[in-house]
């Protein structure tokens, strides 16, 4: 079973998140800032990252920077989710190693869509 | 309710909670940049789970919220106590429309007209945009006459209806003459009869004058129509006035203006490239897809997204006219409009020549992603993080390519991500890339839906031991949360079963004395002794861990002070700085709680009557700024906590005066008591000195109330005061309500429990230093005349109390009311921790007993009310 990391400060949408990708058949872990997904991802393989950009501590162009950065974890794709619209945060996302950009609230079946492509799993 | 919906409730009312102390914090360094950081995440990240469910209202409010802060955050906008009203205003709103989600209210609807309200209110405090320039830069290279015209007026989606069915419009532009009054026109009655208006809009033909200068017989109007009237038509109904109109015809292209927000990116000029080369070979299909997917990654207000939109309505009407959806395609690339020579609105539905084939919806987002991970590849190579960003992109491909069922690709993939890793540098892999961007059509050529291919290869090993696509998910144990949201209900029932416990345990030492003195075996009694030792130690643990999880900073009350001092002194119109102290100081939940209410009585009477306005403070010599310290510490298992106030103290001589002529005491009283006598009187029942009844005080409720919500919880209430200096109030609370310690004391051959907590001493008294003093026996201890009661006397027996061999009486001394009072008993017997539960049913009446309790010989234990005895 694939391990997706949801990196959110808000509980709530970790509990969004969380509820559609397990549905869809995933392994669901949680980290409330940038310092703590960190910590998971030096601790366990996660094959995908879905990571909130404003938080607190570390925030979300810093640790996908720190992640590609670091030899020892394996560099899984990392997918950006934020309200933030404007296309010089994506490129700014991008630029850290993001490589892909989702506009939040997301939609249940893109959201899922994404995450499968990203898996690469095959279509149903 | 839903479990997301409960989380988001106990979140959303954190976050406010969050809000208004940053906005305290504000008030005192407006200038804290951090501190506004963290106001406008608190902010954003509400709006974002707002953005999870459906409240129009509370979004609307919260939305505004959030782009005031971006600007206050950017420093483009000061922090003001205007600002801070408005916010803290629009946050009491959400926190009402969370209650009524919480309630299960469908009421939200009614709420709109406020949210607007709200929104707009906060909005306002944002400066105006620039406005919309009217006039076009571009009148001069005007090929069709419509580069005039403010066609982005007209909202885009009515522009887009009008493109879809391709009806023949007019644009009228009626410039009224100046004179036009005195000749009898009427430039509105004339504008608003014209056939078939499709969209109108007012405006000024020049800058108005400054309203003293206004001729209110000039006109400056200038009035813009459409009508998809015949020209015949438009010109018939302009017949008198046809100087003063200009009519343009609309070209189809001319409605095509996308407008928003201009940023734009990389991002999109791979898409520009994909869709130029999607149009060259006349594939439509995928064509649309891929913008559809490129506006679903895209916020509805870019420019960007604008012109896809666009895009996608050519594309749906006029999917022939290459030359518009050419036009489109390059203003994404260039933000101006599409530019095109004038061609007559007209409506070509030629079929496609060759439907292209079918694709899956997994290939418009694998579109999207590979044209995402391209753009990663054209970045800057030199930074630090590069060869992860590198294996990222490798990954994220790999996954794409496996989805799709290109898995043949996957070696070259390898290759290319092996030699980019070798040179340090994105070309080997940017260059494999391209290559296979340029062979899309194949690609989706040989992908048939019904059958993706499987890939006959098995997987080659890979250069870089590092990468593994696909791989398995290995176990590991990860550090759970750090916090465990968990029921009151079973805390609650938890700490009953340790106080079960703890009684239960107390029976042994009983046992202890029976297998000594009825069965005889001493070597059992010692045994049983040691096992209670044992467990005594065990149950003790467990019992202080257990009221350890009820405890709580009495931050949970102090937090709302701040807010409650700031609206009370603006209202009043004082100055009033607050201290809080020691806000980590734990209590049991039920205390803390018990103690919300009288302490916002006790800080409301303080701004109310203690704390003077600022004229009163300078004529006194005081700072005009008042100062209320509330402090809380933790002494001898007790919580103090100390409300002090620089105002204006009690006077005992109004205290006197008032409580005379409130009857509570007499003349005689009022000539002798104490000026301390005189403050204490505030807590009397029925005495209040508010003259006149207000909001702010509890409508003249007294201090009793405050009195007996604080001895509710067996705690005591202490008020000190100087005139002209301050007042402070003290009250002390019990760590915890639960467990209770009692002594045991035996009077007329029955045993009763008095709580701890009451007792000063113990002592025994000869009976010959027994005075007594006008009817009443006293004694003196410690220097100290004490009042002597019988305890037989005082549950009404007619015994006396029993004396010991050398003619002392047992004496309890305890604290009531700030005195010192000896309970004459028959004897003293051990300490012991019990269960004190209240007095139920019938019993509910004896106001002399607290409660009842059971001991570990099985024996029911009546616990004294002392101060209704005396």
């Amino acid at each position: 079973m694939k391990r997706i990391l949801i990196v959110d400060d808000a509980a709530t949408v970790r509990m969004y998140h969380r509820s559609i990708l397990e549905e869809a058949g995933y392994e669901v872990d949680e980290a409330i800032n940038g310092i703590e997904a960190l910590e998971k991802a030096l601790n366990a393989t996660y094959d995908l990252y879905l990571v909130d950009v404003n938080m607190p501590k570390l925030d979300g162009y810093s640790f996908v920077r720190e992640l590609r950065g670091h030899a020892m974890i394996p560099q899984a794709p990392a997918v950006m989710i934020s309200t933030e619209a404007k296309t010089s945060d994506q490129t700014k996302a991008f630029e850290a190693g993001a490589n892909l950009y989702i506009i939040k609230p997301t939609r249940p079946d893109l959201l899922v869509a994404h995450v499968r492509l990203l898996l690469g799993d095959t279509s149903t | 309710m839903t479990p997301l919906l409960q989380q988001f409730l106990a979140e959303a009312r954190e976050f406010l909670q969050g809000i208004s102390e940053k906005l305290m914090q504000l008030e005192n360094t407006p200038d804290d940049g951090a501190l506004m950081g963290e106001l406008f995440r608190l902010v954003h990240t509400l709006k974002g789970n707002c953005g999870l469910f459906d409240y129009p209202e509370m979004l609307r409010v919260l939305h505004a919220a959030e782009d005031l802060m971006v600007v206050v955050r950017d420093g483009d906008l000061p922090y003001s106590q205007t600002l801070a009203d408005r916010l803290l205003d629009a946050m009491d709103f959400v926190s009402l429309l969370l209650d009524e989600i919480d309630a299960g209210n469908d009421s939200a609807a009614a709420h709109a007209p406020a949210a607007v309200a709200m929104a707009a209110a906060l909005r306002q405090l944002i400066a105006a945009p620039q406005g919309i320039d009217d006039t076009c830069g571009e009148a001069a290279t005007a090929t069709d006459g419509t580069a005039g015209l403010p066609l982005q007026q007209v909202p885009e989606a009515l522009r887009m209806a009008w493109y879809r069915t391709g009806t023949a419009l007019l644009w009228i532009r009626y410039t009224p003459e100046a004179e036009c009054f005195f000749k009898g026109e009427d430039p509105f009655f004339l504008a608003r009869n014209v056939p078939d208006i499709a969209w109108q809009r007012v405006g000024a033909a020049s800058a108005w004058p400054a309203l003293d200068d206004l001729d209110a017989y000039h006109a400056n109007l200038q009035l813009d129509l459409v009508s998809s009237a015949s020209r015949a038509a438009l010109d018939e109904h302009f017949r008198y006035v046809p100087e003063q109109i200009t009519i343009t015809p609309l070209t189809a292209l001319a409605l095509v203006q996308p407008q928003g927000d201009e940023n734009g990116g990389p991002v999109y000029e791979d898409f520009v490239l994909a869709a130029l080369a999607h149009l060259e070979r006349g594939d439509l299909v995928t064509l649309e897809r891929a913008a559809r997917s490129m506006l679903e990654l895209s916020a509805a207000g870019l420019w960007l997204a604008s012109a896809l939109r666009w895009l996608l309505v050519i594309l749906e009407t006029e999917p022939a006219n290459r030359a518009a959806l050419h036009a489109v395609i390059v203003s994404l690339r260039t933000f101006a409009p599409p530019r095109l020579s004038a061609q007559p609105l007209a409506i070509v539905t030629e079929a496609v020549a060759a439907p292209a084939p079918a694709t899956s919806p997994a290939h418009d987002i694998a579109a999207t992603v590979i044209a995402t991970q391209l753009m990663i590849l054209r970045m800057p190579d030199q930074v630090n993080w590069l060869p992860g960003r590198l294996k990222a992109v490798a990954s994220t491909l790999a996954a794409c390519f496996a989805s799709i069922g290109r898995s043949d690709l996957l070696p070259g993939l390898d290759a290319a991500l092996a030699g980019a890793m070798a040179q340090s540098a994105s070309g080997p892999l940017l260059a494999w890339l391209l290559a296979y961007a340029e062979a899309p059509a194949e690609a989706a050529d040989t992908v048939p839906v019904e059958a993706p291919l499987a890939s006959s290869e098995p997987p080659v090993a890979l250069a870089d031991g590092d990468i593994k696509f696909n791989r398995r998910a290995e176990d590991s144990s990860t550090a759970s949360a750090r916090t465990l949201r968990v029921d009151q209900d079973k805390i609650d029932r938890l700490m009953n079963l340790i106080g079960e416990m703890v009684v239960a345990k107390n029976g042994l030492p009983y046992l202890a004395g029976r297998a000594e003195s009825v069965f005889g075996v001493r070597e059992l009694s010692r045994e049983i002794k040691t096992q209670y030792a044992v467990i005594n130690r065990i149950a003790e643990e467990m019992q202080g861990a257990i009221m350890q999880v009820r405890m709580m900073p009495v931050s949970f009350v102090f937090q709302r002070f701040p807010r409650l001092v700031r609206d009370i002194s603006r209202k009043l119109g004082k100055e009033v700085s607050l201290v809080l102290i020691g806000e980590d100081t734990e209590a049991d939940k039920n205390i803390i709680e018990a103690l919300a209410d009288p302490l916002i009585h006790i800080v409301r009477n303080s701004l109310d009557h203690g704390l003077e306005s600022p004229e009163v403070r300078r004529a006194a010599g005081k700072p005009a700024e008042g100062k209320l310290e509330i402090r809380a510490t933790q002494e001898a298992g007790r919580v103090i906590i100390d409300i002090i106030d620089d105002g204006k103290g009690i006077d005992p001589l109004i205290i006197k005066r008032k409580a005379y002529e409130k009857g509570l005491i007499d003349e005689a009283t009022l000539e002798r008591i104490s000026d301390q006598d005189a403050i204490n009187l505030v807590f009397a029942a029925g005495f209040s000195t508010a003259e006149v009844v207000s909001d702010l005080s509890g409508r003249g409720v007294g201090m009793d109330v405050v009195r007996a919500a604080v001895e509710q919880v067996n705690g005591i209430v202490t008020l000190e005061s100087t005139v002209g200096a301050g007042t402070r109030l003290r009250l002390s609370l019990p760590l915890s309500i639960a467990v209770t310690n009692v002594m045991i004391i035996e009077s007329n051959r029955q045993i009763f429990g008095v709580p701890m907590d009451m007792v000063v001493e113990t002592v025994r008294v000869p009976r010959t230093a027994i005075h007594a003093i006008k009817n009443h026996q006293t004694a003196v201890l410690r220097g100290r005349v004490v009042p002597l009661r019988s305890l037989n006397s005082l549950l009404a027996t007619d015994e006396e109390q029993l004396a010991n061999d050398e003619d002392e009486l047992a004496t309890l001394v305890v604290r009531l009311n700030g005195e010192h009072v000896g309970i004459v008993v028959d004897d003293f017997r051990e300490v012991v921790d019990i269960i004190l539960k209240p007095m139920g049913g019938i019993l509910g009446g004896l106001s002399g007993y607290t409660g009842s309790a059971l001991l570990g010989d099985g024996s029911v234990l009546m616990v004294l009310n002392l101060k209704e005895l005396v």
